[in-house]
């Protein structure tokens, strides 16, 4: 046994690393389990999850794509650098990344792009909706509902796609025929879709945050956020928290599951006009009405940077490498590492002339950002933005139709179910924290308050009774 | 007690039934049991309560007069008998087999009765014990009978006819030749035989008949058979009365020819010398050799099972199981797969590839082959001789003796831990190596001298550097203990003084004047340069006393060739000061001229000639001149607005001085208005900001001297540069103190703006209202207005100037203007009180539950009630919150119920801890996280099936 051993030993530094970051935590100590049998487990166990780590780490070999990045040399700033100048050296197809679509009459466009960064979906606000593989080129559909359009959001796939019109939010299928009308969904700004857990999630002018689960088609839940009209929303996709921006500069946490949120925080002075979050679930960017742009730890609630722009910025968002894209005006900036250090300079800069931006979002798995704004819809290319290594599992840009119905019915299997939306995702099957006496009174504070509220119930369907038979002469009654 | 009754009498019936099958030579007169059966369950009967008496506590005062009156048979009846036969009597030998003897007289009797009695039976039945005792107990037994055992009758009736519905078919055949004749004949015979039996039969009558027998000496007949030991119910007495041994042999003599037989007869008493074995110890009771033969067989199967149990274990562990089971051939397979190393390879490998081939040919032709080699090691073994091999063998002993107790020494002296043995060691290693150093350089002595200098240097450059550094023990001790007293701390701060004086010391004055000279201000240079001058001044002085000096001295140094030594030396250093001086005084005037060409435009960057610096000139200029001269003209409109700034042409840095005036009026003025509403003033100041550029425009536009033209670019672009910090310098003025802002703009505009500061300042009490939003660029005011206003003016906008970083000077201003821009907004406010409202609400309740009005009077005068009962409700503890250190955070502490359906209560089985179970789940099993070959084998099943296949039971798995 002793040969394997020292061939576990890891000389190569890489791989080591690798190792390192597939460390799930400690291993459990298991050398003074007095018990046989569970020392028998724990060690198995551990040995289980080493060689998964092992594996996990030596199978990095088969990412072959590098991530890189802009690089100035000398004098020469990477933010002085034009699209066209990119494009120019560029590869072909890179550089075919760079378009431009010019669509003045329809106002200023929301976009959004599906999980596997294939397909992209743009919604006029004077309601031109449509739907193309922008890599190919191959369009969808194109439709003109004649109505307000505010947000347009892809669902679980390409197949279907939700927008926030004017009274209500309409699902439409991937040939823009209106398949559903969200009648519950009432004067909407703003939509997000959490893909694991098959939910749309809504807020709009009322100030209602509404949950609807696209595979059974019911309202999970509909929360009150007693703050007024939101615009401004997006979600952790780390946890499938909702964070809601207000207009008295709060940023509001939400799951379908508590009627309050889960965590508010005082971010700006003045509205809140632009959210994003990271990936990883740990920072997130904020943007106000007073000129501020602000970094967050979202672990510990604490702003880490904090920015000036010369205008508000109106849209965020980060990419799965981490570059921070802020739209602000006629401009889109992106900044590198701006979640670790402060920055001086941005990274990228675009300028969009005489065109305000309205949506701007970072292409999955591609250097791409692309942009709604006044006078139509852009993509420009952001190297180092995207993961260069797709993961089948998660998400495949060249998935074929068959992949595609394979994983819908996959993803349905797997689906989590919204009681399970929680700020530590990983709270389920723990131990709960709660003590046994603190289990026991709950338990029967519980029971006692359904009681009352069977009670409740029955004094109040009494009460109805006798109100709707106040007036009512019965015979019997009468003969006594 | 009737059913229990009725179970004996079965046992009885059973036993009887069991005897026949034994006794086969009785089998015909089975016929007659029954009839057996029923009397001796008569007698039972009789006597129900007394039985027990009878049988067990026969000691407890049965007379033995009464003893003898009843018969071993009857008390002693058949399924006692059954019951005891594994009890030992002592004596009780004799007394069973006497019995059987009498119960066959007995049966043979009965038999003959029966015989007789033949179809009696019914009869008997019917009349009850009438038949028994004809002539009194007709009458009498029956009515006392009934009365008294009422109970034990029924039972036994029920009995009898059960007993009787099973023998009528046994007596049928009987039946037909039994005469009806002989019956009266018969019944006085069987009444006679019966007579004794009789007396049982009544309790009271027995004991009438008792007391009148008592006469009688013997109960039996008197015979050979018939011995006075028998049939007693008390074996310890009957044992006195038994014949022994010693009874007869004390009749016997000591002498005489008896003695050889008494030895004999002794022996058989096992008392003599030769004990013989008596006779055959009787087996152990049943129970007792039943206990011992499953003790045995336990063992035995403990045995038998013990064998299955490496098996079950193995099969227990394992973590996955294939069925049907792998044969043993098949686990060594596999387990030896495992095991796979390079040895296990190497051994079996051959060579079966072309190129394998190959590569075995060539080593084989080179002789490189492993048995090739191992053939030449063999070889030279050979050669040597027995003796030689020994003493190899014998070195390497040693050695290998040597290494290990070195080793183990080694060990030792690595586990002391003594600081002065260490420090001794320590010592002594230095001294060896100094030895060794020594030996090789011994003819070398400056060389040593030279490296014990430079041990001493650095020895002395480390306490210089470390100490007095707070490094020393005593220090970090009293810094770790954090509040010092008075004293510690003051000693500390000596130290750290002293430490620096020191490192001063060391570095030399030099050092200090280095690090300013490092830096670009001129200023201090010419002082440096001053300095150096001026010593050498002094120095040169000093030589011209020392040499005036010489006369006065007296003594050695007097004398006339000390005095002349004296002054060669001083010649030479006159003459090196002198030379210092010309070529630094040369150097002095270079710099000079250079500093006069470069004085108009800019000073060249040092090295650097093509390179032209301007700000470095208005600094040294500004710092070190106090008069003003600068001719700045500043035209005021009606309005208050600066029409038009000109600047003359020969000094370049004056803008930015005018700017400073301006924007500290500027922020005065906003001092002043401070009620009016941000918004509207920003709107406006924006506006005006605009107007302003235009103007700056204009201004670009009047300077004339076109000769001039290039400097004034050069000018303009060091305007721009000097802009930035120039603002940033008011900023800081305007958030700093207000109130003597003037003072302070003042000063940092210098002397020269202060006249036309006064000018503006008396144009200010005109129009005070007014603002001089000048040079309002960099301020973008618009940032508050929404982003539909800001899509208006993009022009304003260049690339670089993005966003800014709130730590960055720049962004006091935005902050500033932040700040007033939401100064009617109370949000911060607002979100305060709403913590406070979401702490409180999910702190602790109190819920007071005293009754109002209750035990307390009412009215005027009315005293507060003291014993308030008051419920609290456990709340979150506003210090505990997890939002209790962030301000700007209210984080919801109430119970997620939905979540608790997915968390757990108690820790599954076979983890004992929380830690445990919960870090068991730390790794994903899903095939998103892992490797192929990792999900596989982490959801591989525990059994695995091959369908279709036939799972035989586990066969002998004796390994």
């Amino acid at each position: 046994m002793g040969q394997p051993k020292t061939n576990n030993k890891t000389v190569n530094p890489a791989l080591a690393a690798a190792e390192r970051k597939y460390q799930r935590g400690k291993p459990v100590p298991f050398k003074k389990v007095r018990s046989g049998k569970l020392r028998g487990k724990l060690e198995r166990q551990e040995e289980k999850i080493r060689d998964a780590v092992q594996s996990a780490a030596r199978a990095e070999l088969l990412l072959g794509e590098e991530a890189g990045y802009l690089e100035a040399e000398g004098i020469e700033k990477t933010y002085n650098y034009r699209q066209d100048q990119l494009s120019k050296e560029v590869d072909i197809n890179t550089s075919q990344k760079i378009f431009n679509l010019d669509l003045p009459d329809h106002g200023p466009y929301s976009i959004d792009y599906t999980r596997n960064g294939r397909h992209l979906l743009i919604g006029g606000k004077t309601g031109h909706l449509a739907a193309f593989d922008w890599q190919s080129g191959k369009l969808h559909f194109e439709v003109h509902v004649n109505e307000l359009v505010r947000d347009v959001k892809w669902l679980h796939n390409e197949t279907l796609f939700a927008a926030a019109q004017k009274r209500c939010v309409y699902i439409y299928d991937n040939s823009g025929l209106e398949i559903h009308r969200l009648k519950n969904h009432m004067d909407v700004t703003k939509l997000e879709f959490l893909p694991y857990h098959y939910l749309l999630a809504t807020v709009g002018n009322a100030g209602f945050l509404k949950y609807q689960d696209t595979s059974t088609g019911q309202l999970v839940s509909e929360l009150r956020t007693k703050l007024g009209s939101c615009a401004t929303m997006a979600q952790n996709p780390w946890n499938a928290i909702m964070h809601l921006g207000h207009a008295n500069g709060t940023v509001s946490l939400w799951s379908p599951n508590m009627s309050s949120p889960l965590v508010k925080m005082q971010c700006h002075r003045g509205n809140v006009q632009a959210l994003a979050v990271d990936p990883t679930g740990r920072y997130m960017s904020t943007a106000g009405l007073d000129g501020q742009l602000k970094v967050w730890d979202i672990r510990k609630y604490e702003v880490l940077q904090e920015y000036y722009t010369p205008r508000p910025a109106t849209s965020l968002s980060i990419s799965q490498r981490g570059l921070l894209g802020v739209g602000w005006s006629t401009h889109v900036s992106v900044w590198k590492d701006a979640f670790l250090t402060k920055q001086n300079s941005p990274y990228m800069n675009h300028i969009q002339p005489s065109s305000s931006i309205r949506d701007i979002q970072f292409v999955p798995y591609e250097d791409v950002l692309g942009f709604g704004h006044a006078k139509g819809v852009s993509s420009i290319v952001v190297p180092g933005a995207g993961e260069p290594n797709f993961d089948s599992l998660a998400a495949n840009p060249y998935q074929t139709k068959k992949q595609r119905q394979e994983t819908e019915v996959h993803s349905l299997l797997d689906k989590l179910q919204p009681d399970m939306i929680a700020l530590d995702p990983t709270h389920v099957g723990r131990m709960t924290r709660m003590t046994k006496q603190d289990i026991i009174r709950v338990r029967k504070e519980e029971k006692e308050q359904d009681e009352s509220a069977r009670y409740q119930k029955l004094r109040k369907k009494a009460k109805k009774h006798l109100k709707r038979h106040e007036n009512v002469i019965e015979q019997r009654k009468v003969i006594n | 007690m009737p059913p229990q009754r009725k179970g004996k009498n079965n046992n009885n019936k059973n036993n009887n039934n069991n005897k026949r099958k034994n006794k086969s030579s009785f089998n015909v007169k089975d016929v007659f049991e029954a009839d057996d059966d029923d009397r001796s369950l008569k007698r039972k009967g009789h006597d129900l309560d007394d039985v027990d008496d009878y049988e067990y506590d026969a000691e407890k005062g049965v007379a033995s007069e009464d003893d003898e009156e009843i018969e071993s048979d009857d008390a002693f009846n058949d399924s006692d008998e059954e019951r005891f036969e594994h009890f030992k009597f002592s004596g009780s030998n004799k007394d069973k087999k006497s019995k059987h003897q009498k119960e066959d007289e007995d049966e043979l009797s009965e038999q003959e009765i029966n015989m007789d009695e033949s179809d009696s039976e019914e009869e008997e039945e019917e009349d009850g014990e009438g038949f028994m005792d004809i002539s009194t107990m007709l009458d009498n037994s029956s009515d006392n009978e009934q009365s008294s055992h009422k109970d034990a009758l029924k039972s036994l009736l029920q009995q009898e006819s059960d007993s009787e519905s099973d023998d009528e078919a046994l007596i049928l055949s009987n039946d037909d030749e039994s005469d009806d004749d002989n019956d009266a004949m018969d019944d006085v015979k069987f009444i006679e035989s019966l007579e004794t039996k009789k007396r049982k039969r009544d309790e009271t009558e027995m004991t009438k008949k008792r007391q009148r027998q008592q006469e009688r000496t013997e109960v039996y007949e008197e015979n050979e058979f018939n011995l006075i030991a028998r049939g007693t119910g008390d074996h310890t007495e009957s044992n006195k009365k038994k014949l022994d041994l010693n009874d007869l042999m004390d009749t016997m003599d000591n002498e005489g020819t008896f003695t050889s037989m008494r030895k004999s007869l002794l022996e058989l008493d096992g008392k003599g010398k030769n004990v013989v074995k008596s006779a055959l110890e009787a087996p152990a009771a049943k129970r007792i050799q039943d206990r011992a033969d499953r003790q045995a067989a336990y063992q035995e199967a403990n045995k038998e099972v013990g064998r299955w149990e490496p098996t079950v274990n193995e099969i227990r562990q394992a973590e996955h199981l294939h069925f049907p089971l792998l044969n043993q051939a098949d686990y060594k397979a596999a387990s030896t797969k495992k095991n796979i190393t390079s040895a296990t390879l190497a051994s079996k490998f051959s060579a079966q590839t072309t190129m394998e081939q190959q590569i075995e040919q060539a080593l084989s032709q080179a002789g490189m082959k492993d048995e090739e080699l191992e053939e030449f090691e063999a070889l030279q073994l050979n050669k040597l001789s027995v003796d030689e091999v020994q003493k190899r063998r014998q070195e390497l002993q040693m050695m290998r003796e040597l290494m290990f107790r070195s080793e183990i020494k080694a060990k030792r002296l690595k586990k002391i831990k003594s600081k002065s043995y260490r420090k001794l060691q320590r010592k002594e290693k230095a001294r060896q190596e100094l030895q060794a150093a020594g030996i090789g350089h011994e003819v070398d002595h400056d060389m040593d001298a030279d490296e014990q200098m430079k041990a001493a240097m650095s020895r002395a450059e480390e306490r210089m550097s470390l100490k007095h550094k707070n490094t020393s023990q005593w220090a970090k001790r009293a810094l770790a203990r954090g509040q010092q007293d008075e004293g510690t701390r003051e000693a500390i701060l000596e130290q750290l003084k002293r430490g620096e004086e020191l490192r001063k010391k060391v570095q030399g004055i030099d050092s200090g004047s280095d690090s300013d000279y490092s830096s670009d201000d001129d200023e201090e240079d010419e002082n440096h340069k001053d300095d150096i001058t001026n010593d050498l001044e002094k120095l040169q002085n000093e030589i011209d006393e020392e040499t005036q000096d010489t006369q006065t001295k007296k003594g050695l140094l007097g004398m006339k060739f000390m005095q002349e030594a004296e002054k060669k030396k001083m010649a030479s250093t006159k003459a090196m000061v002198d030379d210092f001086q010309t070529e630094w005084l040369n150097e002095d005037q270079e710099e000079k001229e250079k500093s006069e060409t470069h004085n108009g435009i800019g000073k060249s960057i040092q090295n650097n000639p093509g390179r032209l610096t301007f700000g470095t000139v208005k600094s040294k200029m500004s710092g070190s001149s106090t008069t003003p001269k600068s001719d700045i003209k500043i035209n005021l409109n009606d309005a208050g607005q600066i029409k038009k700034v000109s600047h003359s042409a020969a000094h370049t840095t004056r803008t930015s001085g005018t700017i400073e005036t301006k924007s500290a009026l500027d922020a005065e003025l906003d001092d002043n208005d401070n009620e009016v509403s941000p918004w509207l003033q920003q709107v406006e100041s924006r506006v005006k900001g605009k107007k302003a550029s235009k103007k700056h425009n204009t201004t670009k536009g009047k300077i004339e001297d076109k000769a001039e033209l290039n400097i004034e670019k050069i000018k303009k672009s060091r305007k721009g540069a000097e802009e930035k910090p120039e603002e940033i310098e008011l900023d800081l003025s305007q958030t700093l103190s207000m109130k003597d802002k003037k003072k302070l703009t003042a000063s940092i505009a210098g002397g020269n703006t202060l006249t036309t500061t006064k000018e503006e300042e008396e144009e200010e009490e005109e129009k005070p209202q007014q603002q001089k939003p000048l040079n309002k660029k960099k301020q973008d005011i618009s940032t508050v207005t929404s982003s539909q206003l800001s899509d208006d003016d993009n022009e304003d906008y260049s690339s670089d100037d993005g966003m800014i970083h709130s730590s960055n000077k720049m962004a006091f201003q935005q902050k500033e203007l932040v700040a007033r821009a939401f100064a009617n907004d109370n949000v911060t406010q607002e979100f305060e009180l709403e913590k406070a409202a979401t702490i409180k609400e999910q702190g602790d309740q109190t819920e007071d539950l005293t009754l109002p009005g209750w035990g307390s009077w009412g009215g005027k005068g009315m005293k507060k009630k003291k014993n308030k009962i008051i419920k609290t409700n456990k709340g979150v503890d506003p210090l505990k919150r997890k939002d209790a250190k962030l301000k700007n955070v209210i984080i919801n502490e109430k119970r997620n119920k939905k979540i608790e359906r997915y968390e757990i209560t108690q820790v599954p089985f076979p983890f004992q801890t929380m830690e445990q179970y919960e870090r068991s789940l730390r790794a994903p099993v899903g095939k998103e996280w892992n490797t192929r070959d990792t999900f596989q084998k982490v959801t591989k099943p525990k059994i695995i099936t091959k369908l279709g296949t036939v799972i035989n039971p586990l066969d002998a798995p004796f390994k």
